[in-house]
């Protein structure tokens, strides 16, 4: 083939990438999204559960020699936990019977969308995670999604069938959060390295490590109470406005094959 | 060049890239298996393959993204001229060299925008860790390059009633 023939399938392959990407940005991309959604995903989710298995088998294989340790710490953990357990049921006993007396509404559990995870971020900084579910099941973008217990995210970008989670740990993320010992609030903001920070938290706020950290339930469309992490470190300087704390999450990104979207009430 | 040959191998990288790879995250990063096989195509068949597998490939990887919708698109239609510049230049002759340098530049490259892109809203940069992370994802981008090199030379290779494309 001459060159000029090879010149024009060159230029013709621009053109069209230039054309894909402008109607990418511009959210015209509506049936090609479609059509993914119902080709590529099916097949990648069949793949991302063997990835994340793979990746599991092989962080369990380095861990073996904590083992023992880490079964000690659990169980000192769980009886911990049983002991709160059995305090909180006589809590929201209290809490129902006075609710009751006063005539006030008792708050109840919000519903939740169970979905399977069928894509991870194709690179190493950002962190979303694609899932099964879209707004044909009543998902809306900024609705808080969990995984065993623990925040993962905020939907970011919902399509009919599949919806993008934007993770906790995303370095764009941000959630007002809120000491639950000690009702000090903050927003919550992932790092670029994994980690949580929790910053504007006033400094006549107390904030200590160990404390629990929950979603506030202030704006947006992610309820209250919802359990985020533990309090590792404070950062309090003495000149500033906001001290910052270092957040501990249980959660491990590339294990999570499921999550439940909490529909908002 | 058997397209069919190239068929089933841009499909079967480009799977592997979305559902396998980032679900397994070696080391905490995603190598890049989808821009070794475009600077492969690249240097082994022609520019116009490339161009052909690096628009596919990024399109798919951009809706597969949460953000940067387009970056990669871009970055690999960018690194298939540039393998195509080379091509032409009869630079593809030096053995695996040349693949690895692409291949390594174009790693930098598609991180540092990444990076730009968050640039706004970081709070704190942990320099150790994304050199790490750098380092890392370098070195297994230019291992998965050697790995695809046969694959590709098979999806490419001539059989007497190739197309030679610039």
């Amino acid at each position: 083939m001459n060159r000029s023939k090879a010149n024009r399938r060159i230029y013709l392959a621009v053109g069209i990438g230039g054309a894909l990407a402008v109607a990418g940005l511009l959210g015209w991309l509506g049936p090609l999204r479609w059509v993914y959604d119902h080709t590529v995903v099916p097949v990648s989710s069949g793949l991302a559960t063997a990835g994340s298995t793979a990746s599991e088998a092989m962080s369990n294989l380095g861990q073996i020699r904590q083992l023992a340790a880490d079964n000690q710490r659990l169980q000192r953990e769980n009886a911990d936990l049983r002991q709160r357990l059995a305090a909180d049921a006589e809590t929201r006993r209290d809490n129902d019977l006075l609710r009751n007396q006063l005539g006030l509404e008792v708050a109840g559990t919000p519903q939740q969308v169970a979905a399977e995870v069928v894509a991870f971020q194709p690179d190493s900084y950002r962190q979303f995670v694609t899932i099964n579910k879209g707004s044909s099941s009543g998902l809306k973008p900024g609705m808080a999604a969990m995984s065993q217990g623990v925040l993962v995210g905020t939907l970011s970008d919902v399509q009919a069938g599949t919806a993008k989670i934007m993770l906790v740990a995303d370095p764009e993320f941000k959630l007002a959060a809120k000491d639950q010992d000690t009702n000090a609030l903050g927003i919550l903001q992932g790092q670029l390295g994994n980690g949580l920070i929790m910053d504007k938290i006033g400094q006549t706020d107390t904030v200590k490590p160990g404390d629990t950290i929950t979603t506030s339930g202030l704006g947006g469309l992610v309820p209250a109470g919802l359990f985020i992490g533990q309090v590792q470190a404070v950062n309090a300087p003495e000149n500033e406005i906001f001290q910052s704390a270092q957040i501990s999450s249980p959660l491990q990104i590339n294990h999570l094959r499921f999550v439940f979207v909490v529909l908002s009430q | 060049m058997r397209l069919w040959r190239l068929y089933l191998v841009t499909i079967l990288v480009l799977i592997l890239q979305i559902g396998f790879i980032p679900a397994l995250r070696p080391f905490g990063v995603v190598p890049d298996l989808a821009l070794a096989l475009v600077v492969s195509v690249g240097l082994a068949g022609t520019a116009s393959a490339a161009l052909a597998v690096a628009v596919a490939g990024g399109l798919l990887l951009d809706l597969t993204s949460g953000a940067d919708f387009g970056l990669r698109l871009g970055l690999f239609a960018l690194v298939a001229l540039v393998t195509g510049l080379v091509h032409r230049a009869g630079l593809n002759l030096m053995g695996p060299v040349v693949a690895l340098a692409l291949v390594a530049a174009a790693t930098l490259l598609g991180d540092l925008v990444v990076l730009a892109n968050i640039a706004g809203t970081v709070g704190a940069w942990p320099i150790g860790e994304l050199l790490r992370r750098l380092t890392v994802e370098i070195m297994l981008n230019l291992g998965l390059t050697l790995l695809l090199r046969p694959l590709v030379n098979w999806a490419v290779a001539s059989d007497g009633g190739m197309v030679s494309l610039g």
